[in-house]
């Protein structure tokens, strides 16, 4: 039961399928509680990191308080929880919505369901919230209500009909909305006077005030002062500072049982505010701890660099920085033939990947080199030893290796019908099983695939938007590890194998990839005094073969009328070229080569 | 008195002074002319096509007074060698010619027998103008005529045809000019190897004392090199051109032309004194627009810009811009990468003289590698290059160069 106070809180999130205006509307529903003038509003106000903004989507989830005068005459707290919205971030959402009693789903009325509206239900679902569907951009002109509200009620199985119809953009039923969420999110409950029981949701550092946890107080009370239990680290320490985001950080007297808000304890160490963790009375602890979460796992691996003349100190503390904020982000110390000393960072996925790159070159201004992203393999050896493996040279000998396993994701792709025969076929390419298909609508499909996580990271979302004109929409969950016909292919430079352009591929991919390795190498490596074979090679046999020829010429001849300094100049950078070639066997090869073959690049 | 001090060549004369004097008691003279009529599609020197009679006048003064400039304040020395380049010397008015050695014979101490070379390019040439050079002392003439075949001339922006090359050699040769060089260029847009052996051959039956082929190099910022960007013209493989280069060695060779240097041959007793001039490190005094100069010590540069250069002379400064002090170490350095261009290569004991080193022993490791590499062999009195050193003379260069 909830209390007098309880029932005039709302606890949400909003999630949605990428671009299906989760944000847009997030900005209407503060403006529309009155927090904030017209003109205190930035665009988007949720996302507040810049390349949030640019890139038109939420990473780090938020939350702010809201405060609405219903139509019942009540006002109510509405705390809205801002949810990530990319296949690589289900993690994060599984986060948010446990502090969540509703989510709002919005789903683009023009566009329809897409994968991530599934997995975002399917995550919702899993928490028991309450859904309140909503149709957006409603102004289009190509908007189909009617039919997105159908294939709602079919497809995710939840009654659409009365769903609010909205265009967050032009601020059209936003009202509607709000009344949706007050009437359908059933208030939290659990108890005032319990002991304290608060699950940490997401935590950030700040300088001043050490980790600062998000938190939803489940039972309980808490207050500045009261001495505190990490319940899983078994630290304590006594509360600094509580309060609630508007969304600014805005402190007050005390939390109970159904807000949500923040708490400060001068913890100078982030891993001891683990997001999951469940925060007690020290003196009085609740009983049972809450469920938590699964740690992030990450599943897509590569190497981070510091370009030429970046500092290694530089890149690891702009990493150690970055995962205050990204539990989800994990890195070690690597060193490299080619690149010399680096870190080996796991990330969700592909998109974590590309963004954790982008910070590191626009919140730090770092140059950095990135390798090919890559996957970790689970190897058992005929000792019946079972090794993870990510880095190839680390593969035991093959007579040592019993088996071979790679992950594999069980993917969902919707598609537009007249693209299902190019999708089927890039699957197929990629070594992918069909489990089974179904039709959304008259016009799309559903196709869930079980592929291999390595062909996924290698190029494949960008071949689904090709060939289905940017109509294909992909989720993604990790599946299982499942037994591989995987190989070790290395590359010879003059007979002699280098260690950095080894890699582990399934053997039907081995030849095509080789063979591209061989031309790639022979495009970037120039011309040496002596004739190079570059070969790409199972074991002891060659399975592709390119050679680059011996160097024929290398001489100024013109005079330059005594200029003898150009001369010398043209030398010296000839020199610096030089110097930046690494010596592999008797062959000098340039970290444009190394960067050709581990880069994530395809093209 | 105050002059000196901006002057490099005595600031380093005067503080390190009377070592040099020795050294200095010859040197050559380059004189930039930098008009033309028209621009090559491959040119990259500083040159003007077109300039006004204005632009030309100011110039040509500009560069009198700083003739004058450097005989009131450089050191005396006797002048073995006289070269006249551009741009298109033969370009301009020959009075201009007359004038400007008359300029440099009141300022400097030519010697006798001097060398005293211009360029010109065909068709800039007429009988009058020919007894105008020779009126000035000029005894040596360096033709542009890269190609003799007319579409090639074309297709690289020279004004000329062979037909007209031929008329200017046959003026020279009866105006009694008996040291002509013909400059080519192989590797050219569009030219196979039996084009190149046409050129040669016609260019040995004319028995010039001197022949210069350059390999073609596409200067970034040329029109050319926008051709081959753009891919509007094709430039032949390496190994054609590699192929053109060692057929013209064997082939001038067989006719009685020398390779002295990787692309300059000759007739016994017809080396260009002045080109030994740079090959052997020694001093030298650049006088013109974007001229360099080594003397004292100092490689020295004017600048680029005419009317910077105009202004600097005018009000009775030197136009330099570039100085670079070499010390002992990148002497050295600039003595083996030039002396190696020379196919007589090094005289080490002349090298462990001057710079009081033992040459074999500081650089052991580094010969070893290049004669196992096969790109230089021992000589009599040194090391030489060997022809693959010749194609990869840079990687020789390099292996010398200071970290």
């Amino acid at each position: 039961m909830s209390s007098e106070r309880q029932k005039y809180i709302r606890n949400f999130s909003i999630i949605a399928h990428i671009d299906h205006g989760k944000s847009t509307l997030a900005d209407r529903l503060i403006e529309k509680t009155g927090l904030l003038t017209q003109r205190e509003m930035k665009a988007q106000i949720l996302d507040n990191m810049e390349l949030e903004r640019e890139r038109g989507i939420t990473i780090k989830l938020q939350t702010t308080r809201l405060v609405y005068k219903a139509d019942d005459g009540h006002e109510y707290l509405l705390n809205l929880i801002d949810t990530p919205g990319h296949v690589d971030f289900t993690y994060e959402v599984s986060r948010s919505l446990a502090a969540c009693e509703g989510a709002v789903l919005v789903v683009d009325a023009t566009q329809g369901v897409e994968a991530q509206t599934l997995a975002n239900v399917h995550l919702a679902d899993e928490q028991g919230l309450t859904i309140v569907p909503v149709l957006n951009k409603i102004d289009l002109p190509s908007s189909r209500p009617q039919e997105v509200i159908e294939e709602i009620e079919d497809v995710i199985n939840i009654v659409a009909e009365d769903a609010p119809q909205v265009s967050a953009k032009e601020g059209i039923n936003i009202e509607a909305v709000l009344e949706k969420i007050v009437k359908d999110v059933p208030p939290p409950n659990g108890d005032e006077d319990a002991p304290l029981k608060a699950l940490i949701f997401d935590s950030y550092y700040d300088s001043y005030k050490g980790a600062v946890a998000y938190v939803r107080i489940m039972e309980g009370r808490i207050k500045k002062g009261d001495r505190i239990l990490m319940m899983a680290s078994g630290k304590k320490f006594e509360v600094t500072e509580v309060g609630i985001f508007i969304p600014g950080a805005c402190p007050m007297d005390g939390l109970s049982a159904g807000d949500v808000g923040y708490v400060t304890a001068s913890i100078k160490n982030v891993k001891d505010c683990r997001v999951g963790d469940t925060i007690t009375f020290a003196d009085r602890p609740t009983e049972t701890p809450l469920p938590g979460y699964k740690k992030a796992v990450p599943m897509v691996y590569c190497g981070i660099y510091p370009a030429e003349g970046e500092s290694y100190d530089e890149v690891r503390d702009a990493l150690e920085k970055l995962q205050l904020n990204d539990a989800a982000l994990s890195f070690e110390p690597e060193t490299s033939v080619a690149l010399g000393f680096g870190f080996r960072c796991g990330f969700l996925g592909l998109l974590h990947l590309e963004i954790i790159q982008q910070r590191i070159d626009r919140e730090f201004d770092l140059d950095i080199i990135a390798t090919a992203p890559s996957v970790i393999y689970r190897v058992t050896t005929v000792n019946d030893e079972v090794m993870m493996i990510q880095n190839p040279s680390n593969l035991p000998d093959p007579t040592e290796i019993k088996l071979m396993e790679e992950p594999i994701v069980r993917a969902n792709i919707i598609v537009p019908n007249e693209y299902v025969g190019n999708i089927m076929e890039l699957c197929q390419n990629r070594r992918g099983d069909m489990i089974h298909m179904d039709y959304l609508d008259p016009k799309r499909v559903v196709l869930h695939y079980d592929l291999p996580l390595n062909e996924v990271i290698y190029d494949f979302f960008d071949a689904l938007k090709s060939k289905t004109r940017g109509y294909g929409s992909l989720d993604y969950e990790m599946l299982e590890y499942r037994a591989s016909d995987l190989v070790k292919m290395d590359i010879l430079l003059n007979k002699e194998m280098v260690d950095a352009f080894s890699m582990i591929v399934h053997r039907s991919k081995a030849e095509s990839r080789g063979r591209q390795i061989c031309e790639r190498l022979k495009d970037v490596i120039p011309r040496q005094m002596f004739v190079i074979p570059i070969q790409a090679a199972i074991g002891s046999k060659v399975i592709a073969r390119e050679t680059i020829s011996a160097l024929r010429k290398d001489v100024l001849a013109k005079c330059y009328g005594g200029d003898i300094s150009r001369k010398k100049k043209l030398l010296e950078k000839q020199k610096e070229g030089k110097k930046r070639m690494r010596q592999m066997g008797n062959v000098e090869v340039p970290q444009q080569a190394f960067l050709s073959v581990l880069k994530f690049d395809e093209n | 008195m105050h002059r000196y001090e901006t002057n490099p060549a005595i600031e380093k004369y005067d503080t390190e002074g009377k070592s040099y004097i020795k050294e200095e008691n010859q040197i050559g003279i380059y004189v930039h002319i930098p008009f033309c009529h028209s621009k090559c599609s491959y040119c990259d020197f500083v040159s003007f096509p077109r300039a006004t009679e204005a632009t030309v006048n100011r110039y040509m003064n500009a560069l009198f007074s700083e003739i004058q400039y450097w005989k009131e304040n450089s050191p005396h020395a006797a002048v073995n060698s006289i070269f006249i380049g551009g741009g298109t010397p033969s370009s301009i008015s020959p009075e201009w010619i007359e004038k400007l050695m008359r300029h440099l014979s009141e300022s400097f101490s030519i010697a006798e027998d001097a060398e005293i070379s211009m360029e010109a390019n065909p068709g800039t040439l007429t009988p009058d103008s020919i007894e105008s050079y020779k009126r000035a002392g000029i005894n040596r003439i360096s033709l542009g005529l890269q190609s003799t075949q007319n579409e090639m001339l074309q297709t690289i922006g020279r004004m000329h045809s062979y037909e007209t090359f031929l008329g200017s050699y046959q003026w020279l040769r009866a105006a009694g000019i008996d040291n002509i060089n013909i400059d080519l260029i192989f590797g050219l847009p569009g030219q196979d190897l039996a084009d190149w052996k046409k050129t040669l051959n016609k260019v040995m039956d004319l028995s010039p004392e001197h022949i210069s082929a350059y390999a073609l190099k596409v200067e970034e910022g040329t029109p050319m090199a926008d051709w081959v960007t753009r891919g509007l013209v094709h430039l032949p493989d390496e190994d054609t051109e590699r192929e053109m280069y060692h057929f013209a060695i064997k082939h001038l060779a067989g006719a009685g032309y020398a390779q002295y240097e990787l692309s300059n041959f000759s007739r016994p007793g017809y080396l260009c004194r002045h080109n030994l001039i740079y090959w052997e490190n020694k001093p030298y005094l650049g006088i013109g627009l974007a001229a360099h100069s080594k003397r004292f010590g100092i490689r020295f540069a004017n600048t680029e810009d005419i009317n910077e250069y105009c202004m600097q002379i005018e009000q009775g400064k030197d136009a330099v811009v570039e100085r670079e002090p070499i010390d002992t170490d990148e002497d050295l350095f600039e003595t083996i990468m030039l002396g190696l261009r020379l196919n007589r290569g090094l005289n080490i004991k002349q090298i462990d003289r001057q710079y009081g080193i033992v040459f074999l022993e500081r650089y052991s490791d580094i010969l070893k590698k290049l004669e196992r590499e096969s790109l230089i062999v021992k000589t009599a009195d040194g090391i030489a290059l060997t022809d693959l050193g010749r194609d990869l003379s840079n990687r020789v260069f390099l292996s010398f160069m200071n970290d």
